[in-house]
């Protein structure tokens, strides 16, 4: 055939569809459990074990009303469950390194003066896995969609099956309790 | 301490920062995963179910196939740059479309799916390095790639019935699934294995080649890092993730890894000497762990009060008779580059002497490098005999992984290094205080005492370079290797004074800026950047001691 590998599974219609469903949110799920994991090799693993189930027909039902939203959330799930499996441990980082009072609140700003001090960042980035862990499921979907994928509320709702005033009220909430947890992990007042 | 850090005041940058750019894979991981991660579920037993997913399937999930650039049999390509790819993908499209109304006729063998890849009908990709000359043939038993020149990153899919060969001019890889390297230089060809498994067949002579593990045609080829001869791919991050998978699966290396003869030192004899006291703490290597001295001269390699720790991190250029390299010994010991082996490799103490053979290869200590400079280190070659004496007389073992894992690189900062050089015949020396008081001396000189009874961090040389600094820093990141990546050649005199590690005890201050990244900036002009990068690292899988002669 022309097409090379691509078209070595027509002739199953099953086989087909799984390798459609694989090619179009393969890139969802990956880049969704590596932001949330920032590690290629446990975002693969979160990929393998979603699309297996996939291949051996262990999907729920509902799937098909919402295959994208399925993977979705599947993906931020599996993720959180690695990133709660994780061992933990103190960075030895000194937090006087950054000063940041004085600076503009936008985020270029803020990467490059948190690129300068990377022992900082990293444990900036630690602190807020922890935090992830602690969040529900559901608050953690809406953050990733929003921070990492850039979605609108619109898009959030879209996806989630959610209208756009419960995603607003939801995202609202979670930022508030990442705020509290990222302030209770420092010792603020 | 500022008790109001920014980020709590301005959440959304700070999300924006660590879930958005800072954390994003590039597209070659998310490509290379979509690769990887298909060919491993055709591999499950339900891929070939005819089972429908749904008894309806929504019309909306079904993708139209897209196009590709078919290549019909024994196309023959030539990558020079990206500039004289372009005409080849043009004439590739052309192809295509004929070959796409006649789909049962002369199928292509390959497809163009990128500059430089091509992907075969199983789903096999090969990635040529530019300056590479190769041609597809249809093989009796499958598809032969023909390398006259360059370099190729072939991830075969598994091959169920059919075999995928590659040829070069004096040596034929055939491969079941995997992802390996092949080079055809001047000097002979080159096959590394980075995932799986290829069998390798130069004349009469077949073996087999594991993950990690490498063979050259040719002896004038020296062994290179696995890691070093994919770095080129768009996939190089990747696939030295592979790599590092090799933790489970890697053979020993041993002898066996070149099929030329090894070098060795004409005579070589051992003295075993008395154990060194044991101690330590706090995460770090015994007491004398690490101690021994080497000289060498043209002809003759002298080694005193050596551990088998210090001779298997010499043997693998991880110390160096010039100063430590990414902390030396002690450094591999306390990252855990260097693991495994009985209690005594730590304490037991060996003299070694050997006649290095006559030849024409120099074993002076210093060498020009590859950027011009003049750098110290000793010979590969004397290495490798090193290796193979210990492997003779030691019945040494070791494994010899690649690790992907977060390193801080050191390089130069933005306006450029700040370094002061050394004066020629200076008393060389270094020391690094994670968080004590400044006692008024460094490297065993007075030296003015500006910080008085503060509680500090320090990190000092007098003729030290860069690798060297890189092992100091390395001691206070508690979880990274620092690696050189600054490009800087020659030996400086330095001092840095900084915010101590760990708590300071009570009644004494701390001094309280700047941080050590600050310092390197401010006094140095140098920097830290956070990556993941491939790394060695070695297990002594067995060891013995040795007869003395």
């Amino acid at each position: 055939m022309a097409i090379g590998a691509v078209s070595s599974v027509t002739e199953k219609p099953g086989l087909q569809e799984v390798e459609d469903l694989f090619r179009e949110h393969h890139e969802l799920v990956y880049r969704t459990a590596y932001s949330i994991l920032n590690n290629a090799a446990d975002a693969e693993d979160v990929v393998q074990s979603l699309f297996l189930r996939l291949v051996r027909r262990q999907l729920p039902p509902d799937v098909r009303t919402n295959v994208r939203g399925y993977f979705y959330r599947a993906a931020v799930n599996q993720a959180l469950d690695v990133l709660r499996s994780r061992r933990r441990y103190e960075l030895v980082a000194d937090v006087e390194s950054l000063d940041l009072r004085s600076g503009s609140t936008d985020s270029q700003y803020l990467a490059e003066r948190l690129n300068a001090v990377p022992l900082f960042a990293e444990r900036l980035h630690r602190q807020l896995e922890a935090a992830l862990a602690e969040l529900s499921p559901e608050a953690v979907h809406i953050l990733v969609l929003r921070y990492t994928h850039n979605y609108s509320d619109k898009q959030i709702a879209a996806l989630l099956g959610l209208s756009r005033t419960a995603i607003a009220v939801r995202l609202l909430r979670a930022r508030a309790r990442l705020k509290k947890l990222m302030r209770d992990s420092l010792g603020e007042e | 301490m500022t008790r109001e850090t920014f980020y709590t005041r301005s959440l959304h940058a700070f999300m924006e920062y660590c879930l958005g750019r800072s954390r994003a894979a590039s597209r070659a991981q998310v490509d290379l995963s979509e690769t990887r991660a298909l060919q491993r579920l055709r591999q499950d037993p339900m891929w070939e179910s005819d089972a429908p997913l749904f008894e309806a399937a929504p019309s909306a999930l079904r993708r139209k196939p897209q196009g590709l650039n078919g290549i019909s049999a024994a196309s023959t390509f030539r990558r020079k740059s990206a500039a004289r790819w372009a005409p080849v993908a043009a004439a590739a499209v052309v192809i295509t479309a004929v070959v796409f109304t006649r789909p049962w006729r002369n199928d292509p063998l390959a497809v163009a799916i990128a500059d430089g890849v091509f992907e075969l009908q199983d789903g096999s990709r090969v990635e040529m390095h530019p300056q590479s000359d190769l041609s597809f043939e249809r093989a009796d038993d499958g598809v032969r790639i023909r390398l006259n020149r360059g370099g190729i990153i072939v991830n075969a899919a598994k091959q169920r019935k059919s075999h995928l060969y590659v040829q070069t001019k004096d040596l034929t890889a055939s491969v079941v699934g995997t992802v390996f390297l092949v080079n055809a230089e001047e000097q002979g060809s080159r096959v590394a294995v980075i995932e799986g498994e290829v069998r390798v067949q130069q004349g009469a002579i077949e073996r087999n080649l594991r993950r990690g593990e490498q063979v050259t045609s040719s002896a004038a080829m020296q062994p290179q890092p696995v890691v070093e001869g994919i770095s080129w791919s768009r996939n190089a991050g990747v696939l030295a993730g592979l790599l590092q998978q090799s933790a489970v699966a890697a053979p020993a290396l041993a002898t066996q890894n070149q099929t030329s003869p090894r070098e060795t030192f004409e005579v070589a004899s051992i003295r075993i000497g008395s154990p060194t006291p044991s101690g330590g703490g706090r995460g770090r290597p015994a007491n004398g762990a690490c101690e021994g001295r080497i000289q060498i001269d043209p002809s003759r390699v002298a080694i005193t009060g050596a551990t088998l720790n210090y001779l298997v991190t010499l043997a693998y250029g991880y110390s160096t008779p010039f100063g430590d390299v990414v902390g030396g010994c002690a450094g591999a010991l306390e990252k855990k580059r260097l693991s495994g082996g009985p209690d005594w490799v730590g304490s037991d103490r060996f003299d070694i002497e050997a006649k290095i053979p006559p030849g024409p290869v120099p074993y002076a200590e210093k060498v020009i490098d590859s950027r011009g400079g003049v750098e110290r280190r000793v010979n590969p070659r004397l290495l490798e005999m090193l290796r193979a004496l210990l492997e003779s007389r030691f019945n040494l073992v070791v494994r010899r992984e690649q690790r992907n894992v977060p390193v801080y690189l050191l390089v130069a900062a933005p306006g450029g290094s700040k370094l002061t050089a050394s004066k020629e015949g200076e008393p060389a020396g270094s020391s690094v205080t994670r968080n004590g008081s400044y006692d008024g001396y460094k490297n065993g000189i007075a030296a003015p005492k500006p910080y008085g009874d503060l509680h500090v961090g320090h990190i000092s040389a007098r003729r030290g370079t860069m690798a060297i600094l890189a092992g100091q820093i390395g001691r206070f990141t508690t979880d990274r290797i620092v690696l050189d990546r600054t490009g800087i050649t020659g030996e400086f005199n330095y001092e840095l004074f900084f915010v101590p590690f760990g708590p300071v005890p009570d009644g004494r201050s701390p001094l309280t800026s700047p941080t050590l990244e600050g310092a390197l900036r401010e006094e140095l002009g140098l920097e830290l950047k956070p990556l993941l990068e491939a790394v060695e690292f070695l297990a002594i899988e067995r060891v013995e001691r040795p007869t003395e002669n």
